[in-house]
């Protein structure tokens, strides 16, 4: 049976969302959660969306997650960030290359422990290296600097 | 509970006389709420704790500068299992009493949630995020008080969200009023 928006908004709905339970749904909600990341219908479903959407497995997780870390929404941001642990090592590179730069602070602390503490791609991305290099000269909090620092070193 | 009286004109007044038990909070916000105000959130949950006879007071209120906990790792948000993050934002409870609950208004959890009330031992309290409805105050600190979801969309333990509340105010029913009642955190 397809799955439905109704499905789809009422687990997202909850005060606390089992993520667990709601990856069950799978990719078939792919199709819901980009809407809801583009229209968002009710405050913060943009974001349970795009969470959400890194613990799916289908080809377009990469095209929905890519748009949703240039949203002007700051919360879909913080929510890819968050999600990074969840995807593919070679799209969590890509993402966190744009993500890694953000003007919001805490998007850029998600993402950075992100890379710090997730398995490496088997080719890691030169560009998310420079991209932290260069991030290193700017960053003003002492511990995002050390997080960047360390995943320069071991790179 | 209401008490009715009749004035020496012969006219007929109520008169709501608090016999319950009271509910001590402090407020620490780190970003404030965007749906719905802090003042909408409490007036929300007084309506609610009323009707049980319980009141909400507010001992203390201010803001907190911590950029880097405003989005807060909450991981599955269970109790007893608390990231070092949730352990250092509710360090800072200022000389606040064990038994008061301290609400943490923030930007946002990951995993996104409207809130959580997971907390370290002997820090009771709950994190409200940034589009949190006006009912999740009073929901977290349900949780708190020892209330578990539930399935009717007419209480405020409805584990489907406080958004999907009907008929508002949301109840709390004869059992879970024992409970609130047991609980350390009223007085």
């Amino acid at each position: 049976m397809p799955v439905t928006m109704e499905q789809v908004r009422e687990v997202l709905g909850a005060e606390e969302p089992d993520y667990e339970f709601a990856a069950l749904l799978g990719s078939d909600a792919l199709p819901h959660l980009s809407a809801l990341i583009s229209q968002e219908p009710a405050p913060g479903e943009g974001a349970k969306a795009a969470y959400l959407v890194g613990l799916l497995d289908h080809e377009s997780v990469a095209d929905v997650l890519g748009q949703a870390a240039r949203s002007s929404d700051t919360l879909i941001r913080l929510a890819v960030a968050a999600t990074l642990p969840n995807v593919q090592p070679q799209l969590r590179e890509r993402l966190a290359r744009t993500l890694v730069a953000d003007a919001e602070v805490g998007v850029r602390k998600f993402t950075l422990e992100a890379v710090a503490t997730s398995e490496t791609a088997p080719v890691p991305d030169p560009g998310l290296t420079a991209v932290i290099h260069e991030q290193l000269t700017h960053e003003t909090h002492p511990y995002l600097q050390q997080l960047a620092r360390q995943i320069t070193e071991h790179r | 509970m209401d008490v009715f009286w009749v004035g020496p004109d012969g006219g007929i007044g109520t008169t709501w006389w608090f016999t319950g038990e009271t509910i001590y909070l402090h407020l620490r916000t780190l970003t404030p709420p965007t749906s719905f105000t802090i003042d909408q959130m409490l007036a929300a949950m007084r309506q609610t704790y009323k009707a049980i006879d319980i009141d909400v007071s507010v001992l203390s209120q201010g803001s907190l500068d911590l950029p880097l906990l405003t989005n807060l790792p909450v991981g599955g948000c269970f109790s007893g299992q608390v990231s070092t993050n949730q352990i250092e934002l509710f360090g800072h409870r200022d000389g606040v009493d064990a038994s008061d609950v301290v609400i943490y208004f923030i930007q946002s959890t990951n995993p996104p949630l409207n809130g959580c009330a997971a907390h370290p031992p002997l820090m009771p309290g709950a994190v409200v995020t940034s589009t949190a409805s006006q009912w999740t105050l009073a929901h977290e600190v349900g949780h708190l008080l020892g209330l578990n979801h539930v399935t009717s969309s007419d209480r405020l333990m409805f584990g489907v969200g406080t958004a999907g509340i009907t008929n508002p105010p949301p109840d709390i029913d004869p059992f879970e009023r024992v409970i609130v009642y047991g609980s350390v955190h009223t007085r």
